[in-house]
């Protein structure tokens, strides 16, 4: 590559590497800095001084071996992991179900993107109203399961008030959100699937479910992967729905890090504590990022390669211009 | 399957459909309505009113300030429209430093790949620090730098946590314009520069556009970084629907619901235009619709 | 083995195309037929109605005398071969093959399926590559699959659709032979689509000729070419093109003194050149191109405008310009019918 190249190359990411400082370098030094001290705003004095409430590894003792971290990584990996899988089923299930064109899925396409769309705070504002105890979830539920089906009393569950119920309320709003990205990668895969090997495998006397388990599933192995990944990855840091959903209450119920992280800052004030957690939750996501890392790359060439290496659909060609063809090939 | 009865297949089908999308459309019907009841149909003990009874703007007027008795619950203010506006200009802010900043670097990736092949996986571990573990630090150095309550220390840290996805995203669209058009330019007589923006950038146009709505859509869905660091000054409409929360005990539905259907408005027109690209964007550039 | 027998097959798509208009053709126990036509002709969607892919608009098709049009693609027991292979690339050879098995509930022993991939493997010729996976064959070992993959369950029909067009042509001379073996040696009934007039006839026991969907002559591939039952088989059947001459052109030919309404058509082989003042030449014309062919020469000339074909020794080569004479023999001479186009 030639030297203006190579100047020019690295004068258009300079701007991008000057805010990459800005928005990691910097901060986390400071971070560094102060979880290594039990200071907070409140004490009067500067950031800078910090150094005179020294703690050593105080505050990443009491992390690591306390409760609170671990429940609040505990519940944050509940939620992605029910919300991340039921998207996925979901999402699936829908997938196939629009695979074959017909009249009005553009349509349905279109409202089932709707949730996506949706800024997250709102999200968490609408599943509020609908969670009330007194709300319309509880109240739909006793016209299905009391008035109609008769199989039990009124519905009066604390979506949000149940300590034990809170987490799954704030898994079904990210549930709602999300599903229909899931949905448009998965149809997206299911759309490039190759029609004649599905046709050879049906010839052959596959079930649907012999084509899902042979063919389909492992030939959307790399969008599968890639999709799940960058949902889980999104869904670890969730905090908007949540806290406008719960505050991360009752208690801590529905705490997840992020929010757990917010209250120890802005509630509870610890801001060494809150550092020190801070960076221990930013090691495990190194971690992640570069387990993840390699798998999602390789699943994007995997997905060039099949591509490249796939027959390409027979055209339609017009009449016409096969005779002709015919013709001057004589 | 059901060889013979298709049209029960065809049913089941429909059914499952049909479940689905009420299921999905139902809190946006939700938010719809509330946004236009009466307040007295709000949330009435026992009883759910399923439509308003009677549509009413009193919630949009609450809103915009131009109702007749402000708060209902209490004499806080519920005027929005200042927080409408600071989100805009943040918005618009952080998506243009974005732009500036992640279509230059994504050409450089894609065409020179300058910084060398970790960058992209750097700009990926950006992406998955949660913003909250920064805020700290954060808050710190913008007290430090006088910009707590400041467009520009919005539109500063918008652009830092989007330019990724305009990174993600252009290099994908630099990566399908062939090399031989701006090697051509450059035949002719082009800088790189020249090539850059006279050859190469044209080619482009479309995918900036849906990289530029995308990243709007991204900056105007925040919330927990105008919650750290705006203040009263800069309070975008998202704060703004927390606060109502909080000084309402909760319960002011209707002009939450007006302030959250408004919001909502933007990104769902955006994102309906932009379509083809939504997968490519949430999947960093890695799945092609 | 099994007998086909089509009776008035149509199919039409919405928007009014009909790809296949009342068919009727009887494929007997055994045999070998071709369905011969250019692209577009309907040959493509009549064998995916006999798979079972796509169902027909009416009419209806009989496997030993049995409809099938209820009966699902798995349950025919077809053999299908795709012009595309559409084999499993993500899956190895082994698996190809193995997949028919795997899928049928036919009980039988992971041992047993093992000793019947081998088998077919070595029919085929891919005891060597089992393990590979299948995406990265060249396309050679990938139609081996393709075939194996479909001789495994023992199909009673098996319908190929140009499988041979994406080869190299040592590789697809070689694979006819292979596939007329095959079929001799294990009896079964074969229908295959081609565009290449030359593959049906040197592999078929009959052809059916189709074009614009509509079955156009249906016999032996000597039938074919000597009888075609019209200008259509007539121009589409032969390796260098039929001429077609109106009538008034060469009176001598035309059958009794009928010179209006009539074109002629003589096979290049038919023709000779002669000095023009030849009392044998039928017609006279001017030498336009000569393409040496080694083994034979194609001569193109111009006889009043009107093109002529013929095909000549190489010892004689005429030159571009020469004024010459055609000669030709008039039992090979074939009339049709200038409105209808069928034979007389």
């Amino acid at each position: 590559m030639g030297r203006s190249e190579a100047a020019v190359g690295q004068a258009v990411i300079t701007p991008g590497q000057l805010l990459l400082l800005f928005v990691i370098a910097f901060p986390a030094v400071v971070a560094i800095y102060i979880s290594f001290t039990g200071w907070t705003p409140d004490s009067g004095e500067p950031w800078y001084d910090a150094y005179k409430f020294w703690l050593w590894f105080g505050n990443y003792w009491e992390a690591l071996s306390g409760s609170p971290f671990w429940a609040a990584i505990w519940r944050t990996v509940v939620v992605t992991v029910l919300a991340v899988g039921f998207e996925f089923l979901i999402g699936f299930g829908l997938a196939l179900l629009l695979l074959k064109q017909f009249r009005g899925r553009s349509l349905l396409t279109v409202v089932f993107l709707l949730p996506m769309m949706v800024v997250p705070a709102v999200a968490g504002f609408i599943f509020y109203m609908l969670f009330q105890t007194d709300g319309p979830v509880n109240a739909a539920l006793t016209f299905l399961l009391d008035d109609i089906l008769n199989l039990t009393g009124p519905i009066h569950v604390g979506w949000l008030t149940n300590p034990s119920i809170a987490l799954y309320s704030v898994t079904v709003v990210d549930i709602w959100q999300w599903t229909p990205l899931m949905f448009l990668i998965l149809l997206s895969g299911l759309v490039a699937l190759p029609d004649d090997q599905m046709n050879a495998a049906r010839i052959l006397g596959a079930s649907w479910f012999h084509q899902l388990r042979y063919l389909v599933l492992p030939m959307m192995k790399p969008i599968i992967l890639i999709a799940v990944i960058i949902r889980a990855m999104e869904t670890l840091k969730l905090f908007d729905s949540a806290w406008l959903l719960t505050q991360g209450g009752p208690g801590d119920a529905s705490s997840t890090m992020s929010i757990y992280l917010y209250r120890t800052t802005f509630i509870d004030a610890r801001w060494g504590y809150a550092s020190a957690v801070a960076i221990l939750v930013l090691i495990m996501v190194s971690i992640l990022a570069m387990r993840a890392i390699r798998p999602i790359e390789a699943a994007s060439q995997e997905t060039i390669e099949e591509l490249a290496t796939a027959e390409p659909k027979d055209a339609e060609i017009p009449i016409e211009q096969a005779l002709d063809a015919e013709a001057l090939s004589r | 399957m059901t060889e013979g009865r298709p049209w029960l297949t065809f049913l089941g089908k429909a059914l499952v459909i049909l479940t689905l999308g009420v299921l999905f459309l139902f809190p946006l019907y939700w938010i719809l309505t509330m946004a236009f009841k009466p307040q007295d149909e709000w949330s009435p003990v026992g009883h759910v009113y399923w439509k308003p009874s009677q549509w009413t703007l009193d919630n949009f007027r609450q809103i915009f300030g131009t109702a007749k008795n402000t708060g209902f619950f209490t004499a806080a203010p519920t005027d929005a429209t200042s927080s409408i506006l600071h989100s805009v200009v943040a918005a618009t802010g952080g998506t243009i430093l974005a732009m500036l900043v992640g279509v230059f670097a994504a050409y450089g990736i894609a065409r020179y790949r300058a910084g060398g092949s970790f960058l992209p996986f750097q700009i990926l571990q950006l992406r998955m620090f949660p913003p909250i573990a920064i805020v700290i630090p954060l808050l710190i150095m913008y007290s430090y730098l006088h910009l707590v309550d400041t467009f520009w220390g919005l539109i500063l840290i918008y652009g830092a946590v989007t330019f990724p996805f305009v990174v993600w995203l252009m290099r994908s669209f630099f990566q399908e314009v062939p090399r031989e058009i701006s090697e051509a330019a450059i035949v002719d007589g082009c800088s790189q520069w020249g090539a850059f923006f006279k050859a190469v950038l044209p080619q482009v146009r479309g995918g900036l556009a849906a990289t530029a709505l995308f990243v709007f859509i991204l900056n105007w869905s925040d919330f927990l970084l105008a919650l750290v660091l705006s203040g009263s000054n800069t309070e975008t409409a998202p704060v703004f629907l927390n606060g109502l929360q909080s000084a309402g005990a909760g319960q002011e539905y209707g002009p939450q619901a007006a302030l959250g259907l408004i919001l909502i408005i933007p990104p769902a027109v955006f994102g309906l235009a932009i379509q083809r690209y939504l997968v490519r964007g949430l999947t960093f550039g890695a799945i092609k619709q | 083995m099994a007998k086909i027998r089509i009776d008035s097959l149509t199919k039409e798509f919405p928007g009014g195309v009909v790809a296949v208009k009342e068919l009727d053709l009887d494929v007997p126990h055994g045999s070998f037929v071709a369905l011969l036509g250019p692209s577009g002709c309907g040959k493509t969607t009549t064998m995916n109605m006999i798979s079972g892919l796509e169902q027909q608009t009416s009419g209806e098709i009989f496997f030993d005398d049995e409809p099938i049009t209820r009966v699902p693609p798995g349950r025919r027991n077809v053999g299908f071969v795709f012009q595309n292979y559409a084999i499993f690339t993500h899956m190895t050879v082994y698996n190809n093959i193995a997949f028919g098995l795997k899928v049928r509930k036919e009980g039988r022993s992971k041992a047993d399926r093992h000793a019947e991939v081998q088998r077919i493997a070595e029919i085929v010729g891919l005891s060597g590559s089992l393990d590979r996976k299948a995406g990265r064959l060249s396309v050679n070992d990938m139609q081996k699959v393709a075939l194996g993959r479909s001789m495994i369950v023992k199909p009673a029909i098996f319908l190929l659709d140009e499988p041979f067009s994406n080869l190299d042509a040592a590789f697809r001379a070689y694979m006819r032979t292979e596939l007329k073996r095959i079929q001799h040696e294990m009896g079964q009934t074969m229908v295959y689509v081609t565009h290449d007039q030359v593959e049906a006839m040197s592999m078929a026991d009959r052809i059916a000729v189709m074009n614009l969907g509509e079955l156009q002559q249906y016999g032996s591939p000597d039938e074919i070419y000597n009888r075609p039952a019209n200008r259509f088989v007539a121009g589409f059947v032969g390796s260098t093109q039929m001429n077609f001459l109106p009538a008034a052109l060469a009176p001598s030919l035309a059958a009794e003194g009928l010179t209006n309404g009539v074109t002629l058509g003589i096979r290049p082989e038919a023709l000779e050149l002669v000095p023009p003042d030849d009392p044998r030449a039928h017609l006279r014309a001017t030498v336009g191109l000569v393409e040496p062919l080694g083994a034979k020469d194609v001569v193109h000339l111009d006889a009043d405008d009107q093109p002529v074909r013929v095909v000549s020794a190489p010892g004689r080569r005429p030159h571009v310009g020469d004024a010459v004479g055609i000669a030709c023999d008039p039992g090979r001479v074939l009339r049709f019918d200038d409105e209808t186009d069928m034979a007389i």
